[in-house]
């Protein structure tokens, strides 16, 4: 189970996607989100789609991957299907019965919602798979940049960002590591009732917050000991300056949205 | 010890972490292993060289890629499926490294109890598994009643072992048991495996880095370099190997370089000497003392 958790999971291929700048790719998701919720025509979605699987194939990476991360989400991808297809409201009813009806409208409106979310989750998994986490918080970091003239504190949330995603396989092999302990105990996590399950997640839960909470001390001790005093004056290892390749990426996105942009506004 | 009985079977093993992904790792290569009652075996090895991996195979937490495992150990033989699972994993003890990070009860004697009523024991069972289990490990009975988190680390870790004991195993399998310990807690958890062996009838499986204590408890070694058994035999065989043991990487047991940095000088010796005290009786017989 552990193994199929990939959104957030590095995959390197050494393509020219995975060396742009994470402050371009970073905009460029979030342009891409945009226009996502923006279209107003279906086929746009199909568009999205293969755009997604094009930029999948120059990233050369499998759409195994991108498979095994939508994978753990298709529960919940099909339950918000069923559910807006059972409870939206509509004229031309297809089926009834009591509360549920399904309408063609209804239909529509749950496949829309559905290719949103799914689509969604694609983009930022192609993100995840082709940036690592840390070009992903100093990309964080460069997006944010201008809220530092109203004194937010930009480089303490970047890196409380990236302790955050650099722990989540941390705690994943931790969590697996005591999974197994306890198994070796003789805990049974895939028998019983659903309380019963439930509660056997506490073997698994308390050594995980007692290991989490050490970690977190020993990690800053070990900060400040190398003379860390935040964001002050700090200067960076990694400084990339954003190159024409990026911008010609950037432009390549520009381009890519532009049809969900002109859909919109034909539609105002 | 009665009469040895072949209790696990490992036939041929291979082991490969991640197939088919990018980060796919081979761990283990032609693995065999036999495992005896009433044995006491250390894995010995580099850093990587798959001796978890292995240890982790011995205690189905997972399957090998290729090659046969057998648990000839009574009501595990003669399960099916899922259920085989379950059976090992109380038949054969898995002690984890650094096995008190696992504890989570509000007190010990919950903590040891955990193991016995997932297994579905009585209370009363339960408590004199708990009782016994904790008097093998040296644990003072006051102490079952506090917090594990008022306990030092090496008491913790006694918690620990008593409470994979408490599901009666007739395997210990002991991943780095000594990690993290001083010396003196070291050589006291050395005199309570020993101990354990004679009261329990156990047979253990440990991996260490420590040679001298691998020397002075184990029946039997193996040791393995990058994902194979590269030697094995009894304690005198394998750390009278001082060439082939540097070569692995593991270093050498020190009174078995001394004596072969002294033979080399031109001193006999009848056998490689383990401890300090039978190199000290070597040296004494070549002066006729």
């Amino acid at each position: 189970m552990v193994n199929d958790i990939i959104l957030g999971q590095y995959m390197p291929s050494g393509s020219f996607i995975h060396k742009a700048s994470p402050k371009l790719k970073i905009i460029s998701l979030f342009l891409f989100t945009f226009s996502i919720f923006l279209i107003k025509d279906s086929y746009l979605y199909f568009y999205f789609l293969a755009v997604s699987i094009f930029i999948l194939k120059l990233a050369k990476l499998k759409i195994s991957y991108l498979l095994r991360g939508l994978k753990p989400l298709i529960f919940i991808f099909v339950l918000t299907f069923i559910l807006n297809a059972a409870f939206s409201e509509g004229e031309k009813i297809l089926w009834e019965w009591g509360l549920i009806k399904i309408t063609v409208e209804g239909l529509i409106y749950s496949f829309r919602f559905f290719m949103k979310v799914t689509l969604l989750v694609i983009y930022a998994t192609l993100l995840t798979l082709t940036t690592s986490p840390v070009e992903l918080s100093d990309g964080i970091e460069d997006c944010l940049a201008p809220l530092k003239f109203v004194k937010f504190p930009v480089h303490e949330f970047s890196l409380m960002m990236s302790i955050a995603l650099r722990f989540i396989p941390t705690l994943v092999i931790e969590v697996d590591k005591i999974k197994r302990a306890q198994e070796a105990r003789g805990a049974n996590f895939s028998e019983g009732s659903f309380i019963a399950r439930a509660k056997n997640f506490i073997p698994i839960l308390i050594p995980l917050f007692i290991t989490s909470f050490k970690r977190a001390d020993e990690l800053a001790v070990a900060m400040e000991s190398r003379c860390y005093m935040g964001g002050e004056g700090r200067t960076r290892f990694r400084r990339k300056k954003d190159g024409l390749s990026d911008y010609l990426i950037f432009a390549a996105a520009l381009a890519v949205v532009y049809p969900a942009l002109v859909n919109f506004m034909s539609h105002l | 010890m009665g009469a040895e009985k072949t209790l696990i079977s490992l036939k041929n093993i291979s082991f490969t972490y991640n197939k088919g992904l990018p980060t796919e790792c081979a761990a283990l290569f032609n693995v065999d292993i036999d495992i005896n009652s009433g044995e006491i075996i250390s894995l010995i090895g580099h850093t990587g060289s798959g001796k978890s991996t292995l240890v982790q195979l011995l205690n189905s937490q997972q399957a090998p890629g290729a090659g046969e495992i057998s648990w000839l150990i009574d009501g595990v033989c003669d399960e099916r499926g899922a259920a085989i699972r379950r059976r090992v994993c109380a038949a054969v003890g898995l002690v984890f490294q650094y096995p008190e990070d696992q504890i989570f009860e509000e007190t010990v004697y919950d903590d040891i109890a955990f193991g016995p009523r997932q297994l579905g024991k009585t209370p009363e069972e339960t408590e004199k598994l708990v009782f016994k289990m904790s008097e093998l490990m040296g644990l003072d009975k006051e102490i079952l009643y506090k917090s594990p988190f008022e306990l030092s680390g090496g008491t913790l870790r006694k918690v620990a072992i008593a409470g994979v004991l408490a599901m009666e195993p007739r395997v210990l399998v002991l991943d780095e048991p000594m990690a993290g310990l001083d010396p003196k807690s070291c050589d006291n958890f050395a005199r309570l495996l020993k101990g354990l062996r004679e009261c329990l009838d156990l047979s253990i499986v440990m991996v260490s880095h420590n040679l001298e204590y691998a020397a002075a408890l184990s029946d039997k070694i193996y040791c393995m370099a990058s994902g194979r058994i590269v030697l094995c035999g009894t304690p005198r065989e394998v750390f009278g190997e001082i060439k082939k043991l540097d070569e692995y990487q593991i270093g050498a047991l020190p009174s078995a370089l001394i004596a072969a940095e002294l033979s080399a000088a031109g001193l006999k010796f009848t056998q490689t000497p383990l401890t300090a005290d039978e190199l000290a009786a070597e040296i004494f017989k070549n002066y006729g003392k």
